[in-house]
């Protein structure tokens, strides 16, 4: 029980937010979850999106295919779905940490790009699964796991953004976001790298500002 | 395009949509297009694997086609836009062979779409330049990168919609107005814009 806990990252376990089932509770079931999501992790940066199987991830996690059903009923999609939703649920503390400590929106908007981009770059699954199957990242952020990502991360804009500016606003704002990084992280434009200060500015002063100002000029 | 490979893939959309993905085989498409098979395998000497990337292809070239004539005789760019993603939207969503499989097989669809994505994005990213070009807009450069991110959030947005409801012209002229024309809002001249 103790190599478990030790193991526990520092965000619950969400499940997608569209089912209607947040979890939130420190509780057995959910260190099981937390334990077969991070299986996961290490089974995709090691082998990556296709070829993780539901028994990588037993062996993996050291529970047995009943025991990861009996948590993750949909299998393999649900499981990178709750993946995916607790990633993201952990940038959001980083991101809202981050926004706290600053005076202006425009600068806001950079430092949610910028903690956005370095999350995603330094995530050893993601980093996996681009290098040796990039078709896999776009076939599976589009459609409609996308726009739950996008329903999702659109309602934390009043949370990020909201000292700045009002609700509708703050969610139109963070979704857009979401789309820009989404967008140029599984299919980089190589003239550009978002990780560096100038060309981040650039970016947002030629695409996100001038849309922007229209946006918040008509409240 | 010659007649019967047109036949073919007409044949292929319709076991697609009878059978599925997984389920179709070169003898379903060869008897649906009254074909032989030797016909379909001088076509497609790689296989249903070949057949499938090609038809989708052929529907994604379709598909752009009809979109630029719809929109080709709208003047003014932001009403060419607006247009340009409900009709997109529309035809989507009423594309009975892909929602089907959208719905049934999705991981065996998404990643040919996916492959057939980038060149969508780079079509309608020659559109958007030649557009942004030939109005004077802005700079040979400038409306390279311009248009690569217009292009990106017209797919974007017209594939995944999130809180916006595409069936109404009033969100769709929001969203363009704001998201998808922001490089081009300064130099376009609209008087509601304030900076």
């Amino acid at each position: 029980m103790s190599t478990i806990v030790t193991k526990v990252p520092k965000a619950w376990v969400v499940e997608n937010p569209a089912d209607g089932d947040v979890i939130l509770n420190y509780s057995g079931g959910d260190l099981r979850k937390l334990q077969i999501i991070n299986a996961t992790k290490e089974c995709l940066g090691r082998f990556g999106l296709t070829k993780t199987s539901v028994d990588d991830i037993a062996k993996e996690s050291g529970l047995s295919r009943a025991t990861i059903y009996r948590y993750f009923p949909g299998g393999k999609d649900q499981i990178l779905r709750s993946l995916l939703f607790t990633e993201v649920i952990n940038l959001k503390k980083d991101i809202a940490q981050a926004v706290s400590e600053v005076d202006d929106l425009t600068t806001a908007i950079l430092v949610v790009m910028k903690l956005s981009f370095s999350a995603l770059k330094h995530n050893r699954a993601l980093s996996f699964i681009l290098t040796h199957e990039p078709e896999a990242i776009v076939s599976y952020l589009s459609f409609e796991n996308a726009e739950r990502l996008y329903l999702e991360v659109g309602s934390w804009g009043e949370d990020i953004f909201g000292k700045f500016t009002t609700g509708d606003s703050a969610r139109r704002l963070m979704e857009w976001l979401a789309r820009v990084i989404l967008s140029y992280f599984v299919a980089p434009n190589d003239s550009f790298d978002f990780l560096k200060e100038d060309d981040l500015c650039q970016i947002v002063e030629s695409f996100i500002l001038p849309g922007l100002n229209f946006i918040l000029a008509r409240g | 395009m010659d007649e019967k490979k047109i036949k073919i893939f007409q044949a292929t959309l319709d076991v697609l949509y009878e059978k599925g993905l997984a389920k179709l085989t070169f003898e379903d498409v060869a008897k649906k297009a009254k074909v032989s098979r030797q016909t379909l395998y001088k076509y497609f000497p790689y296989g249903k694997d070949q057949l499938l990337a090609e038809v989708v292809s052929f529907e994604a070239f379709n598909w752009l086609k009809d979109l630029a004539e719809h929109i080709d005789l709208i003047e003014d760019f932001e009403s060419k836009t607006v247009e340009a993603v409900m009709y997109a939207h529309r035809s989507l969503k009423e594309h009975k062979v892909l929602n089907k499989i959208l719905s049934s097989e999705p991981e065996k669809i998404m990643p040919l779409l996916a492959q057939e994505g980038i060149r969508v994005v780079t079509f309608v990213e020659l559109y958007v330049v030649n557009q942004l070009l030939a109005r004077g807009l802005l700079t040979r450069v400038k409306a390279e990168l311009a248009a690569e991110y217009i292009a990106r959030m017209l797919i974007s947005i017209v594939t995944s919609p999130g809180s916006w409801d595409l069936s109404d012209p009033a969100q769709v002229r929001t969203v363009v107005r704001g998201e998808i024309l922001s490089p081009v809002l300064m130099e376009y001249k609209d008087t509601k814009n304030v900076l």
